[in-house]
C-alpha cells in the first residue's frame, strides 16, 4: 500500500521534475535520487522547493 | 506594465502556497500531537482529545485538499490526497489501537480525494464560463 501510494506520487514528480528548466541547485539527478529513495519526505521535499509541481499545465502557462 | 502585473500575479501565487504549506502543516501536527506531547514531555498539553479516534482530526486535512482543489485544480488535489495518504499511513499501520484504522483512513481520503476532483473541475467550469463573459 506504502510503496504504490510512493510510486504513483514519485512518478508525478519526477514527470514534473523531467519538464523542468530550471530546479533549486541547478542539477536535476539529486532531486530525481531525493524523490526515488526517501519514500514520502523526498517528495514533500521536492514539494516545498518547487511548488510549481502543483499546477496544472493550463494554470502553469497562464504565468 | 506587464512585467509589473506578472510580479503581483507571482506574489500572489507564493502566498497561497505558503498557505497551502501552513496548513497541511498544521492538520499534520494536530493529528501526530498526541505522539509529539509524549516524546518531549508537555504534561500541560495532554489532552483527551489527542488519543482518541482521530477522525475529527482527519477531518481537518479535508481545508488544504479542498483549498488545493479549488486554487490550483486536479493536479494539486492528486498531489495533496497521496500526501495525505502518506501521512495518516503510520497511524493507522502502527500506532492506533482502535479497530480497522486503516479502512477508515482510506474511507476518508477516497471521499476527500472526489470532493477535491469535484471542487477542481466545477472551479475549473466556472472559470471557463467566466472568460468569454469578461471577453466581451
Amino acid at each position: 500500500m506504502f510503496s504504490i501510494l510512493h510510486i504513483v506520487l514519485a512518478v508525478m514528480l519526477l514527470q514534473d521534475l523531467a519538464n523542468r528548466k530550471k530546479v533549486v541547485g541547478g542539477h536535476k539527478a539529486p532531486w530525481a535520487i531525493l524523490i526515488i529513495l526517501i519514500t514520502f519526505l523526498g517528495s514533500l521535499l521536492y514539494l516545498i522547493f518547487h511548488p510549481q509541481a502543483f499546477l496544472d499545465t493550463d494554470h502553469k502557462e497562464g504565468l | 506594465m506587464g512585467t509589473e502585473s506578472s510580479e503581483t500575479g507571482r506574489k500572489h501565487d507564493a502566498r497561497k502556497f505558503i498557505i497551502l504549506f501552513v496548513l497541511y502543516g498544521l492538520c499534520s501536527l494536530i493529528y501526530y500531537f498526541g505522539e509529539l506531547v509524549d516524546l518531549v514531555g508537555w504534561e500541560a498539553l495532554r489532552l483527551d482529545f489527542f488519543y482518541g479516534v482521530h477522525d475529527i482530526q482527519r477531518l481537518l486535512f479535508l481545508a488544504p485538499i479542498l483549498y488545493a482543489a479549488y486554487t490550483f485544480g486536479v493536479k494539486a488535489t492528486i498531489i495533496l490526497t497521496l500526501l495525505t495518504t502518506g501521512t495518516f499511513m503510520p497511524r493507522a499501520l502502527f500506532i492506533s489501537p482502535f479497530p480497522t484504522p486503516l479502512l477508515r483512513s482510506l474511507l476518508f481520503i477516497l471521499i476527500a480525494g472526489t470532493l477535491g476532483y469535484f471542487t477542481a473541475r466545477m472551479r475549473k467550469g466556472k472559470n471557463n464560463t467566466s472568460r468569454p463573459a469578461q471577453l466581451s
